[in-house]
Order: structure tokens, then C-alpha cells, then sequence
């Protein structure tokens, strides 16, 4: 570091710190008030739990609907990331490698998702879902985490194969390897980079969604976390520590994924909306 | 592009492309013509009858959702203004050799990015708690008592205070957009500017601010999208309380269908947010194209 | 870990719920009925419905009964939509406000022969908890239980510190009492309306009926009277009243009815207004003192009109319907289900947590030990203290209810005037009706 210490690098760090201790610090502070007693809360809310108790934890493990929407969440997350995964790389190895007629209009075709304000699709999904009748399926809620993921992922994983030179498939192609050999023996490794970056984002997505799952899920083993924590809010709105508490079961994963590929993610992040 | 040394069959391709195009199509692409059929009818007694374009007469006259769309634009100005802009200028200033930890204010500002709406919105109802909360206790604890709010009650505030949640829960997305952006500008560029001896500030706004328009075009076609997508935090928060006061247009969508079981005006509003975004997308960015950076080439 | 295998159960669950979509034939069962509910969420009510349904099973083994539960809004939100494009379950329970939707969408059946002939049946079943369920005298739905949806819970304690030895009985007492509870700094009145239906239903609706007396509802059905009407407009008014002298909680409308009762049983108010079902949350609270100082009360005579004071919103809010198109076995097996969740064994059980059964239960329920103040609501409504008149929103289109709280906290925040608010109903019912 070359920077010398003047008075505004000084101000210039202190004000840079504050700000990014008030994005964090609320997330610490329902953590640490999670551990307190109801009372131990309404004494001090900004104080460190003196007597720290795992109370809330013990009560909503009981109850125990927790479980059940941890599963079908981590499900919803798995499967939608496995699928927007293999389908992605499909539609991009085609769009970065192919010249064919109708290849721009598929492109732009999937552009439009990162744009479309999806809430508005809400409704008409509803309907269609009734008309079909999958509502309320353990893999209702697959079809839209997927779609609405493959946008972003075709075109990261685009851009990516694009770099990759072309002489590589060309190499094992003339050596006797078919397409599918190529696709996925050959440049799917290459990948891997991206690969991981579209996982993080899809499984982020996927397990954070609510507008869809508040939508198109009514039965009650079928819901994921966000649902959950939204009903359990309002059963617990005047238990602030067992509320807190739930927001940290909902996040767990989502934090723990954050501080171990949290460069991956913030790649992921700018990468594609820069591309968009 | 170049010719390829081995080209598959076109069958081939869109066998690879099909499963994609029919899942993604399924959700986005017939949900829209549906909802724009249905957007034809009125229903009434859960029965749909033929109404041709009188659900689009309606909504042109109807206060209530011109009000809605008047909320998500304070949104969306505010997010250009408070959240694009100081992204930028936090950037900026990471950037610069001054500060000590980028990394781990890059992070720090990043985190709430990953968190579900649902966990940041209730960590807000119980920042704008007007008792336990951690805003009027704070202002309370630093001798400004006067200053405390109804935050999510006054309905003069409210919007502004739901706006507060969504502009710090994203400004990590437009500080990561803006610090990649910078890390692609010419560096030679900045370095000759402080050799002539420009401060700081001259160089943010003649040497790096030109370079940085593509960015900028990015960050407010996302700015216009994203605030015409806000759903779920107001839903959460304030389920668009009080009255209408916080209401958003997807979630006056989302009641007219699910609470007053008019789906044909619900679809209507639907597919009047389609349009509009994808027209204010659009002209964001073509006014770029032509305005900004043509000057600057 | 029993998750794992849970989790595996329901993965086979959907796989065969596709395979039956894909048109896999029946099971062997000779009947099958769905049933679509959202009592089990709330834990008050769970045990009855669960139980009746298990006394419906034993007897009946040869019908294979599906349920399908959900929460309250989630019901609401399906329920509408599945009803829009055609389709409602086997049995479901049907609200008030869509009876004359299904009815003219000929989605939900008519179970007159059925209820009228039978003297256990419709014989034990007052003719107004019919009354939101029936259109040209044919009866359609069940009334899942009674519900008063105003009710005063008030502390005596703080009552009597504020120099009230009872509940004021005029207006004018009320609103000077709510002062004194302001200057003692007490919250007069808990409120949680974050959902809106606080204030249209059980806060609201009572002081229509001080207004504009007991007829309301059907003048407003045969269009003798409007939402825009002088006395309407002067309930409004009456409510705004109470916003304007300070009776509501500052977080009134970003807080939800848990809230409003949990703020009472602190005894940080001086009352709460919800209906009959919220007694059963006071019941188990463990707070005996508190419960031993709570009254039950209704808003008092306003502007002189005596003649009024005794009325209070009540029916049933909710029923047990069934579809249309069931016929022969299907159809019996279904009016079998209807009446195992109107029979004696539930309405017993109803009483047993403190709620009020739909049926008449004189002769059956005597046994019963019932809580004071549970008995006092008992025999309010028995006797007559009480005399109920129709809730507005379950005998109104299904869009009022939004539309009604939506505007009322427009009102409570100042953005729309008593006139305004009134218009906006009117608006809505004309367009729905």
C-alpha cells in the first residue's frame, strides 16, 4: 500500500468502515439477540446477551416445521441448480460455437428474462399452473426457479465458452470424438470456473425465492424457507429473539456458502449483470 | 464467425437448445400471451365474459394505479440518485490508493446481496420498530429523540423508509458492477491526468467518468427494471400500508387478482408493467447509444 | 433423522400425483373425496376438525378421503383461482362473500332436501347462521361454527384505576375514558391491522349497526341502501373519531392481531377489539389475573340510538360446501362429511376451548364446564343481551374486504375523508355485484 496517512485518507477510511459496518452489523445484531431471553431483549436491544440461551433454537426445533422447509428448500436449491446447469451449458455451447438460422433471436430470447418484471408474470403463471394442474407438486416451484435461471446463466457460461479456443473441440472432433464427447468430456472441465459461479448463483436464487413459492405453493409440505419464515413471523412478531432466530436458520446456509466462495459470488454477481 | 471444422445437423442444435427454450418458454413466453388474453374478459362471479379492451380503458383512468406506478418511480429515482450514484463514488474512492481494506469493504457492502428478501425485510420491520426498534433506539442512545419516526405508519415516510431497506440491500450489486468497471478502464488514461496534476475530483469526472458510460448505462437499465420488480420487500413489510400508501404496482397485480379475485384486471396491470419496462429499458438504453457514448468515441 | 424417509415419502408423493395426472386409473377405494380446509393451522380450532374427520373415517372406510391443508391466505388465493377457471374441490369450506359467486358460477351444490329434512341437522341449525350460505331459499354451505366478530376485551383493572367501575354505556363516556387512558399512559385501545380485517370486520362493522340499525346488510342486497348512505358515512365518521382522539396504538397498522392481544395481555392496554374467536388465546395465556380481570363488552349506544346498542356483527363467516357436480355415492359421501363436522361430538368440542358452535346445543352441552368468560358469552348471545346482526364483508363480494381496509387505514392516516371512503365501497360494490 503506497497510500500515505493525510487527513483524507484518514476521514475517507472512517467513513468507508462506518458504512460498511451498517450493512452488516444488522444481520450481527439478529444474530447475538437470537441468543437472548425475551426478557434479556425488551432490557437492552443493543446490549450482548449476557446469559446466552439456545431457548428459541430448542423452540422452533420442537415445533419442528423447520425441518421440512429446510428439505424442500435444499431440494428446490440442488435440483433447479443441477438443471439450470446442464441445460445452460446446452444452449450456450450451441450459441458460442454454432452459426445456424434463428441464433440471434434465441439469444436475445433469453436477454429478456433478466429484464422482465417477474412479479407481473405472477398471475398468468398462476393460471396457466391451474389450467395444467401442477399446482402444489414437489416440483411446481422447479420450473420457475429453472427458467428464471437460465437467463443469467447462458450468459455467463456464453461469454466463458466464447473465450475457450475453438481449436480444442476441433482437435478432438477430427480424432474420432463425437459431438456429445466433445461437450462434455472435453470442454464441460474447461469450464469449471463458470460452472461454479452459475451453481453459487443458482442455488442463491433458488433458495432465497418467495414470490413464486408464495404464489403457486398452498400445501404445507411443500413449502420452502422463505414461506416458512414468513408465516413464522407472524405467529412469533412478539417473540423477537425466536423471529431472529428463525432469520438465522433461513440465512445459515446462504452465510456459510457467502464466506467460502465469497469472490466467486461477487464475480458472478457483477459479471453478469455487466454482460446484460 | 468463423467457419467451423465440424458443424452438427441444425436437428441437432435445437435438440440441445429445445429442453432450455421449452422450460424457459413455458414460464415466461406463454404466462404473457395468457395473461394478455385474459386481460380481454372481465370476471365476475368467477365466470370470465368478453370485455375487448375495456380492462386497458379502466386502468388508464384508474387513480389507484397510476399512484402505484408513482411509487415504484420514487423508487427507481431514488435508487439512480442514493444507491447508482453512491456506488459509484464508493468506487471510486476503492479505487484510489488511499483506502486500507477493499476487500473487505467490497465484502462488507456485498453481504446483504445474498440475503433472502424476506430475512432483510423482517430485519427492517425491527430496525423501524417504533418501540424495540433499532432506528428510534439509536436515534434515542445519540441524543436525537427528536428525530424518531413512524417509520413503516406515516404515510408520508413509509415509501421513503421502504426505500431505505431495498437501497441498502443492493448498493453491494452496483458497487461490484462499478469497481468491474473501473478495473477495465485505462489506467495510462488516470496516470496522465495526475501527472498534469488533477485532483481527485477532476479526475473522477473528466478521466474516469467517460470511460465508465457503458457502466453507468448498466447500472440504470438494472435501477429501471429492478424498481419495477419490487415485490416481495413491501409484501413483507408493509403488505402496501398503510392504505395505498406503499403500495407497488406488481403488488396492486398481485391484490386485484388473489384478494379481489379479478384476475382479468390483475393480468391487465401484468401485462402493463411488461410493456412499460421493456420500454423504459429500451429507451435507457438507446439514449445512451446516442447521446453518451457516441460523444465520447 | 427421520427426515430422510419423510422426505423420500413425499418425493414418491408427487411422482404418483404426476403419474395420476398422466392418467393412471383410481385407486381401488370405492369413493373418493378431496377436502380442501385451512383449519388445521390455527391450533384452536385444529383438534375439532381433525378429530371429526377421524370419526368420519372410521365410519366410513369404504371412502378414501383426501385432505388438502393450508394456511388461511394460501386457501384464499387457490380457492379463487381454481373457482375462476372452473374447478373447486370435493368438499371445501366457502366463505360468506362467495356464495353468490359459486352459486351463479353453478360451481358450488345445494344441500337443502338433505339439511332440511333431517331434524338433527338442519333442525338444531338457526335460520341465521344460514343466512351468508343460503340464496333463494336453498342452502348451500354449513356454518363451520358461530363467530360474534366484535367483541370488546377490556380490563377492569385499568378500567377502574381510570375511575370506571364498569363499561362506559354512552358514547361520549367511551371517548372520555379513552382520554383518561391517554394521560395515564396506557394504550386505550390495542390494534394490529396490518392485514387490514381488524378494523372492517370487528371494529367497523358493530358501528354500522349502531348507525344504521340491524338491516343494513339486507337493505344494502335489495339496494335500499348504499355504503354512501348518511348513516354509513356516520359510522365512518364515528371510527375517525376514535383515530382523531388518540384510541389506537401509533403502530397500528404495521403491526397484526397477535400483536394487538399479546400488547392487552401485558397489560400495556386497556382493551383490544377482535371477535369471539380471539377468547381462547386470552384462556391460555396462564395470565389468571389478567384473564380474572377481563370484561366483554360492545361499543356503546351512540347519538341516543338505544334501540341499537345491543347489536353486534356475528354469523359464521365460513361453511362447509360442497362441489356441484358430485352425484350418487360421491354426493353422499360428502353430505356424510358435512354433517360429522356439524354434529354434536364437534360442537361439543368447540365449547370445550371457548369457542361457539353453529348448532343449537341446548339439552346436549350442559355437562360442559365452561370458563366464566366464556359462559358469559354464552349466554349473552343465547339470551338475547346480545342480538346479532349480519358481518358486513362475508355477506359482500369477495373484493370489499380489500377494498374496505384498504381505504379505512387510508382514513386512519388521513389520505381519504369518511365521504371518500364511503364512495370507494360503493364503487366496488357496484362494480361486483
Amino acid at each position: 500500500m503506497t497510500g500515505r496517512i493525510t487527513l483524507p485518507a484518514i476521514l475517507i477510511n472512517a467513513a468507508l468502515i462506518l458504512f460498511a459496518l451498517t450493512t452488516i452489523f444488522p444481520m450481527i445484531w439478529v444474530i447475538y439477540n437470537s441468543l437472548k431471553s425475551t426478557a434479556a431483549f425488551s432490557e437492552s436491544i443493543f446490549a450482548l446477551p449476557s446469559d446466552p440461551t439456545f431457548r428459541a433454537y430448542v423452540q422452533i426445533f420442537e415445533v419442528g416445521t423447520v425441518w421440512t422447509a429446510m428439505w424442500n428448500s435444499l431440494f428446490y436449491a440442488v435440483a433447479s441448480t443441477t438443471l439450470i446447469v446442464l441445460l445452460s451449458y446446452c444452449i450456450a455451447y450451441v450459441l458460442a460455437r454454432f452459426e445456424f438460422p434463428g441464433r440471434a433471436a434465441v439469444f436475445s430470447f433469453f436477454i429478456l428474462g433478466l429484464l422482465l418484471p417477474i412479479p407481473a408474470l405472477l398471475v398468468p403463471v398462476f393460471m396457466q399452473y391451474r389450467t395444467i394442474g401442477i399446482l402444489d407438486t414437489q416440483f411446481t416451484l422447479l420450473i420457475p426457479y429453472t427458467a428464471f435461471g437460465l437467463s443469467l446463466a447462458v450468459f455467463l457460461m456464453e461469454g466463458y465458452i466464447r473465450k475457450i479456443p475453438v481449436e480444442l473441440d476441433e482437435a478432438a472432433h477430427v480424432d474420432g470424438a463425437s459431438l456429445f464427447t466433445v461437450m462434455f468430456v472435453i470442454v464441460f472441465p474447461i469450464c469449471r470456473p463458470i460452472v461454479a459461479t452459475v451453481a453459487l448463483l443458482s442455488f442463491l436464487h433458488s433458495w432465497n425465492e418467495f414470490a413464486f413459492a408464495t404464489t403457486l405453493i398452498r400445501d404445507e409440505s411443500y413449502k420452502p424457507i422463505p414461506l416458512w419464515l414468513r408465516t413464522f413471523g407472524g405467529q412469533y412478531a412478539t417473540d423477537y429473539p425466536a423471529l431472529m432466530a428463525g432469520m438465522v436458520l433461513a440465512s445459515v446456509p446462504i452465510i456459510v456458502l457467502f464466506i467460502f466462495f465469497r469472490e466467486k459470488i461477487v464475480e458472478g454477481f457483477a459479471g453478469g449483470a455487466v454482460k446484460a | 464467425m468463423a467457419p467451423r471444422a465440424f458443424q452438427p445437423s441444425t436437428i441437432a442444435i435445437w435438440l440441445f437448445l429445445l429442453p432450455g427454450i421449452v422450460v424457459y418458454g413455458g414460464v415466461v413466453l406463454t404466462p404473457l400471451i395468457g395473461g394478455f388474453y385474459y386481460s380481454l374478459f372481465e370476471t365476475k362471479n368467477f365466470q370470465f365474459h368478453w370485455a375487448g379492451l375495456a380492462n386497458y380503458v379502466r386502468l388508464w383512468g384508474d387513480g389507484d394505479f397510476w399512484f402505484t406506478l408513482r411509487n415504484n418511480f420514487i423508487i427507481i429515482l431514488l435508487s439512480v440518485i442514493f444507491q447508482v450514484t453512491t456506488a459509484f463514488i464508493i468506487a471510486v474512492l476503492m479505487n484510489s490508493r488511499l483506502v486500507i481494506a477493499p476487500k473487505f469493504l467490497r465484502t462488507a457492502i456485498f453481504f446483504p446481496v445474498i440475503l433472502s428478501p424476506v430475512v432483510t425485510s423482517f430485519v427492517w420491520i425491527l430496525v423501524f420498530d417504533i418501540n424495540s426498534g433499532l432506528l428510534n433506539n439509536t436515534l434515542e442512545a445519540i441524543g436525537l429523540g427528536g428525530l424518531q419516526q413512524k417509520w413503516l405508519d406515516d404515510p408520508k415516510i413509509v415509501i421513503y423508509s421502504v426505500t431505505v431497506a431495498l437501497v441498502w440491500q443492493y448498493i453491494g450489486l452496483f458497487l461490484v458492477i462499478f469497481l468491474s468497471g473501473l478495473s477495465a478502464i485505462n489506467q495510462e488514461t488516470i496516470e496522465a491526468a495526475e501527472v498534469d496534476g488533477a485532483s481527485t475530483f477532476q479526475k473522477t469526472i473528466y478521466v474516469i467518468f467517460p470511460q465508465l458510460a457503458s457502466t453507468w448505462s448498466v447500472a440504470i437499465v438494472l435501477a429501471i427494471s429492478g424498481g419495477l420488480k419490487i415485490f416481495e420487500h413491501i409484501f413483507v413489510m408493509t403488505g402496501g400500508g398503510p392504505g395505498l400508501s406503499s403500495t407497488v404496482v406488481a403488488q396492486y397485480a398481485y391484490s386485484q387478482s388473489f384478494l379481489r379475485a379479478n384476475f382479468s384486471y390483475g393480468n391487465t396491470i401484468a401485462i402493463a408493467i411488461v410493456v412499460l419496462s421493456l420500454t423504459l429499458v429500451s429507451l435507457t438504453i438507446w439514449a445512451f447509444n446516442r447521446f453518451v457514448v457516441k460523444d465520447r468515441i | 433423522m427421520y427426515v430422510i424417509p419423510d422426505f423420500g415419502r413425499r418425493l414418491l408423493g408427487s411422482a404418483m400425483v404426476l403419474g395420476a395426472l398422466a392418467g393412471a386409473p383410481a385407486s381401488a377405494q370405492d369413493v373418493e373425496l378431496t377436502f380442501a380446509h385451512f383449519l388445521a393451522n390455527k391450533s384452536t380450532e385444529a383438534p375439532n376438525v381433525a378429530d371429526a374427520i377421524a370419526r368420519f373415517r372410521e365410519k366410513h372406510p369404504e371412502v378414501e378421503l383426501k385432505e388438502q391443508i393450508s394456511g388461511t391466505d394460501e386457501y384464499l388465493t387457490q380457492f379463487n383461482v381454481g373457482a375462476a377457471s372452473g374447478e373447486v374441490p370435493d368438499v371445501f369450506m366457502m366463505n360468506g362473500s362467495d356464495t353468490t359467486a359459486l352459486v351463479a358460477a353453478g360451481l358450488v351444490g345445494a344441500i337443502t332436501p338433505e339439511f332440511t329434512a333431517d331434524p338433527d341437522w338442519g333442525g338444531r341449525t338457526p335460520d341465521g347462521m344460514t343466512f351468508e350460505f343460503s340464496r333463494d331459499g336453498e342452502v348451500y354451505g354449513v356454518p363451520y361454527g358461530q363467530i360474534i366478530t366484535h367483541v370488546i376485551y377490556w380490563n377492569k383493572d385499568i378500567f377502574a384505576e381510570a375511575g370506571y367501575d364498569s363499561f362506559p354505556a354512552t358514547w361520549e363516556d367511551f371517548i372520555g375514558a379513552i382520554e383518561t387512558f391517554k394521560e395515564m399512559g396506557k394504550t386505550p385501545i390495542s390494534l394490529g391491522n396490518k392485514g387490514r380485517w381488524v378494523v372492517v370486520d370487528p371494529l367497523f362493522g358493530t358501528l354500522v349497526a349502531r348507525e344504521c340499525g340491524p338491516d343494513f346488510v339486507p337493505q344494502v342486497h335489495s339496494g335500499e341502501a348504499n355504503f354512501t348512505d348518511e348513516c354509513h358515512v356516520a359510522a365512518i365518521e364515528d371510527f375517525k373519531q376514535l383515530v382523531d382522539v388518540g384510541a389506537f396504538n401509533e403502530d397500528a397498522n404495521s403491526l397484526d392481531n397477535k400483536q394487538q392481544r399479546d400488547a392487552y395481555l401485558n397489560g400495556d392496554a386497556a382493551m383490544f377489539v377482535e371477535g369471539s374467536w380471539a377468547l381462547p388465546g386470552i384462556l391460555d395465556s396462564g395470565n389468571q389475573s389478567l384473564i380474572d380481570a377481563t370484561g366483554i363488552a360492545l361499543w356503546p349506544s351512540i347519538k341516543g340510538k338505544d334501540e341499537n346498542a345491543s347489536l353486534v356483527t356475528g354469523g359464521a363467516g365460513w361453511s362447509y360446501a360442497l362441489a356441484a357436480r358430485l352425484e350418487g355415492a360421491e354426493r353422499e359421501a360428502a353430505i356424510e362429511l358435512l354433517k360429522e363436522l356439524s354434529a354434536v361430538d364437534y360442537s361439543r368440542s368447540r365449547m370445550e376451548i371457548g369457542l361457539l358452535p353453529a348448532q343449537n346445543m341446548a339439552g346436549v352441552a350442559d355437562d360442559i364446564e365452561v370458563q366464566p368468560l366464556f359462559a358469559e358469552f354464552v349466554s349473552n348471545v343465547g339470551d338475547g343481551t346480545w342480538q346479532v346482526v349480519p358481518i358486513i364483508p362475508t355477506n359482500m363480494p369477495r373484493s370489499l374486504l380489500d377494498v374496505s381496509g384498504e381505504a379505512l387505514q387510508d382514513l386512519m392516516v388521513g389520505n381519504k375523508t369518511p365521504q371518500e371512503v364511503a364512495e370507494a365501497m360503493q364503487e366496488d360494490y357496484d362494480r361486483s355485484k
